[in-house]
């Protein structure tokens, strides 16, 4: 009876209990959030929609019309927005990528020399990571940039050349590169069949390993075969020497420009149908030419160069013949010019022989009263019998320099006064040149194997061929690596100085050498402490990477910037900015936790 | 929520009243113009050593104050960056911007401005060295470029050199100090942006002797003072203003003789000069407005000589930027 009677007062109503009164907070808390998204998205789109600002991503497909210096896929200034901001996106990951790898082996390096018993290694570690560490990266990336690659190396057609190809100036860094041709294809089956015969082999291996008692090489013979199978298969690949149908070369002359193209249907003409041919490589060959060049004085890496002379870079072995003479041989006799050359035949000085010894001393490039140069010294080169081997680039260009018919040189006073008012002013310009003769060139097409070697040239006033990168690319790459590397030092060190001193101790006392001691023992521990901080170093330089601007490099932030300002959709391409640095960052934490994961510590 | 209304309606009542009185009576009210100008474009707008702001484009702002409020020095200046240039004018804080602002479509109509007259006629030009070989856009086939981004530059660039068929590379810079230190040191063959911005930064390369501006030039870039659409009679004060001084040039009227004109026969004179007052009135001014901007600050060619001419470091010729008369673009109508 006391039970009923108590029955109703038990009875908790519904909005006192309290699972109910969670589901409804639960609810409430989601409708606010939801109100508060909806008034913030409505906000801003009417707000966008009154200053007449696009708000939804429709402009993507319109045409870009930016130009980019550095693009690793084909674009051109009519591709859509979306593929230059890919553009962006692809230089982003150029610099990370490499970024991380090169501030992963400095920072290690750095980290061990830390921990070095030789006092001066130490230090010199110790020096490095404190100084760097310790300058904001935005100051040390214009450092790079303005400060060393900038004015230190020499300008583009007086390059530093390095053994192996390799040309650095103030321009970038180029060297020989390996690219896939047209019988790349052949070759591809081969190396399949090689990558899984090695892995087959190996798996083999390491059972004979865990049977054998004796220790066996898991590695050399698998990746011999390996070599082997792809050495054969390219062998048999370059075998076929035919050409493929209808390969034509459409060469400019007056330009210095070709495209290598496949004439599909066959009219003789490169229509907008027929693909281009990237990576052939070709032959051309021109019977005679000229080229001009002035006297310049300029400052380069850091001294006055005086009436110094740069030809486009023609070296020796291209040429039957090079005869380089005055523009105007009269005036040049009249002031004593004579010419001496400091590489044959595109690079020297004029200068007047003062002391009479027939050959350039040091100071007789310059006035002897005034100590100024002979600039504007105008100077002819004829070439005869050029030829040189170019492989087409990406796009199938092939370039030489921009030659003029012997015997017509340009005169200096070309330049015809444009009407300001007509926009394409240059158009009257071009149409002057059609009186010009045109040269002879002829270029031949060379079959090619799977690969083929693209040297790097200056054929007018920046590198063709090979690999190319740029000063910005550089300097960026340079600041965040060097930046980075001074933080993976420390945590490197931090790492190694955390392993049991018991465990080193246990090695060298079981007869292990001081290396064996850290390669097997010390820093595979290290490497499991190591990791973490380290992934958010890479996460850091790759999101640091957006300090792009300060040296001029394009990669994903800069053009989003410049899209923007053309397009005004501020909100938009801030959300792709997001969403593209959030992509990169989950991938390397999702890549790098499951080596974190794999190397941790399993404990029962 | 109630305090976001009371703010919502302060507001209001704030912004209504500034639109109900009109620009022109706050200037006066206030008695002194607040002008956005550029610090760093020397030659148009920047500031000497004693921290006093000089240009081509200062001085059509001390213009218009010596013609509003009768002292050329009654004017604040602002200095704004291109980013900031057409939120200051939208907000109020700056009742005209001279700023080498190119008078543009989308600048009339979704930035809401309007533009007065240009007061010069600016277009992209080319920089090179004088001895690179190169004399026209043709000859920059297979060169590099140094071109500023975030301005309409690149896009001209692109579209330009596209359409002739030449292929170049470029190196986009944001800033533009960064620009011409990267063209000095040789990693452009060229250099693109505006002829006037080109002449400003000609003086401070390494050896400027050495480079030279093309004649070439890819757009039009009439750059102008602009005021907030909605105010037409603010509006008509700034243009005529302008005016005023493209008249005094093409009527001789000097700072130095302008007191002799004023005796002057000629009924377009007259009214200018407020000797027959109604015109000028009309525009809500006192009748000797235009008569103190020219005393005060002068006609148009004092102004151009003055920043620009040849006595200075920037020697631009006039080019489009003459009278009519003179073959140039520079064409008031009549003060009738």
């Amino acid at each position: 009876m006391a039970l009923a009677d108590r029955d109703p007062v038990l009875r908790i109503p519904f909005w006192r209990n309290v699972k109910t009164i969670g589901i409804l907070a639960q609810i409430v808390f989601v409708a606010v959030i939801a109100l508060g998204v909806f008034v913030l998205v409505t906000n801003t789109l009417n707000a966008l929609g009154r200053a007449n600002l696009p708000a939804d991503f429709s402009w993507l497909g319109s045409r870009a019309g930016i130009p980019i210096a550095e693009t690793p896929i084909p674009y051109t200034p009519n591709d859509p927005y979306w593929r230059a901001l890919l553009i962006g996106f692809l230089n982003t990951l150029k610099i990370a990528g490499i970024g991380v790898i090169l501030a992963s082996l400095i920072g290690i390096a750095v980290g061990v020399m830390r921990l070095a018993s030789n006092w001066l290694v130490r230090s010199i570690a110790t020096v490095y990571i404190e100084l760097l560490r310790n300058i904001p990266l935005a100051v040390q990336i214009v450092f790079w940039y303005t400060a060393v690659l900038l004015p230190i190396p020499p300008r583009i057609n007086n390059p530093i050349e390095i053994p192996g190809g390799l040309y650095l100036s103030n321009v970038g860094l180029a060297f020989p590169f390996l690219y896939p041709t047209y019988r790349f294809g052949a070759w591809v089956p081969w190396l399949v069949l090689a990558v899984v015969v090695a892995v087959v082999g190996v798996v083999w291996r390491r059972r004979l390993a865990q049977r054998s008692e004796r220790p066996v090489r898991v590695w050399p013979l698998p990746l011999v075969a390996l070599a082997a199978i792809a050495a054969g298969g390219y062998y048999v690949a370059s075998l076929d020497r035919t050409l493929p149908d209808g390969l034509a070369v459409d060469f400019t002359i007056d330009r210095g420009r070709g495209v290598v193209y496949r004439d599909l249907d066959g009219n003789g003409v490169r229509g907008p149908r027929d693909p281009l041919m990237p990576f052939a490589s070709t032959i051309v060959r021109i019977a005679e030419a000229e080229l001009t060049a002035s006297t310049q004085n300029i400052t380069e890496s850091g001294q006055l160069v005086r009436s110094t002379f740069r030809f486009p870079m023609i070296l020796e072995r291209n040429v039957e013949a090079a005869v380089v003479d005055f523009g105007d041989p009269e005036e040049a006799a009249e002031r004593g010019f004579a010419i001496h050359f400091t590489r044959f035949p595109s690079r020297g000085v004029v200068y007047v022989d003062r002391d009479g010894d027939g050959e350039f001393t040091p100071g007789e490039e310059s006035d002897a009263e005034t100590g100024i140069g002979y600039g504007g010294v105008r100077l002819v080169m004829t070439v005869v019998g050029y030829e040189r081997h170019i492989v087409a680039d990406r796009d199938g260009q092939v370039r030489t320099p921009a030659f003029s018919p012997s015997g017509t040189v340009r005169s200096a006073e070309v330049a015809p006064a444009l009407n300001p008012f007509s926009v394409f002013g240059g158009a009257a310009a071009a149409e002057s040149r059609d009186d010009i003769v045109p040269l002879e060139a002829d270029v031949e097409l060379l079959p090619a194997g799977p690969l083929v070697l693209s040297r790097v040239h200056v054929p007018v006033s920046s590198y063709e061929g090979g690999m190319r990168l740029t000063v910005n690319y550089l300097a960026l790459l340079l600041a965040l690596v060097v930046y980075t590397s001074a933080f993976i030092g420390e945590i490197v060190r931090g790492g190694i100085q955390a392993v049991a001193k018991g465990q080193r101790e246990a090695a060298l006392a079981l007869g292990l050498s001081p290396s064996q001691t850290f390669s097997l023992v010390v820093f595979p521990q290290a490497l499991r402490i190591v990791l973490p901080p380290v992934i958010s170093q890479y996460l850091n330089l790759t999101k640091n990477s957006s300090l792009a601007p300060l040296a001029g490099y394009g990669e994903l932030f800069v053009i989003a910037t410049i899209v923007q300002n053309q397009t005004g959709a501020s909100v938009p391409v801030a959300l792709l900015l997001i969403a593209s640095y959030l992509l990169i960052s989950f991938v390397f934490a999702f890549v790098l936790n499951i080596v974190n994961d794999r190397l941790a510590l399993v404990e029962r | 929520m109630r305090k976001t209304l009371l703010v919502l309606a302060v507001l209001v009542l704030i912004v209504g009243t500034a639109f109900g009185q009109g620009k022109l009576q706050e200037v006066q009210a206030r008695g002194e113009l607040r002008c956005g100008v550029n610090q760093t474009l020397p030659g148009f707008g920047s500031v000497d050593a004693a921290g006093e702001f000089e240009g081509f484009d200062v001085d059509f702002c001390r213009s218009l104050a010596a013609a509003v409020l009768g002292d050329a020095n009654a004017v604040t200046f602002r200095a704004l960056s291109a980013q900031e240039r057409f939120t200051a004018v939208q907000s109020g804080e700056v009742d005209v911007l001279i700023r080498n602002t190119t008078f543009t479509l989308s600048r009339d109509t979704t930035v809401g401005l309007n533009f007065t007259a240009p007061t010069f006629y600016d277009g992209q030009g080319f920089m090179v060295r004088t001895d690179s070989g190169i004399n026209t856009l043709a000859d920059f086939e297979g060169r590099s470029i140094c071109v500023q981004s975030g301005t309409t530059t690149e896009l001209n660039l692109a579209d330009v050199l596209g359409a002739l068929d030449v292929q170049f590379t470029p190196v986009i810079f944001e800033s533009a100090p960064q620009l011409v230190s990267a063209y000095d040191d040789g990693q452009c063959d060229g250099w693109t942006t505006d002829k006037s911005g080109l002449a400003s930064f000609l003086p401070t390369l390494g050896v400027p002797s050495d480079h030279r501006i093309m004649d070439a030039t890819i757009s039009k870039e009439p750059l102008g003072p602009a005021v907030l659409h909605g105010d037409d009679q603010w509006y008509d004060v700034v243009k005529w203003v302008v005016y005023a001084t493209f008249a005094a040039e093409e009527y001789g009227i000097t700072s130095d003789n302008i007191d002799e004109a004023l005796e002057s026969p000629n009924p377009q004179v007259r009214r200018m000069l407020g000797v027959d007052p109604d015109q000028v009135q009309g525009l809500g001014l006192s009748a000797d407005a235009m008569y103190q901007a020219i005393l005060q600050v002068g006609n148009y060619a004092e102004i151009y000589d003055r920043h620009l001419g040849p006595d200075t470091q920037f020697d631009i010729p006039r080019g489009l930027n003459a009278p009519y008369t003179g073959g140039g673009l520079l064409y008031s109508p009549p003060f009738n």
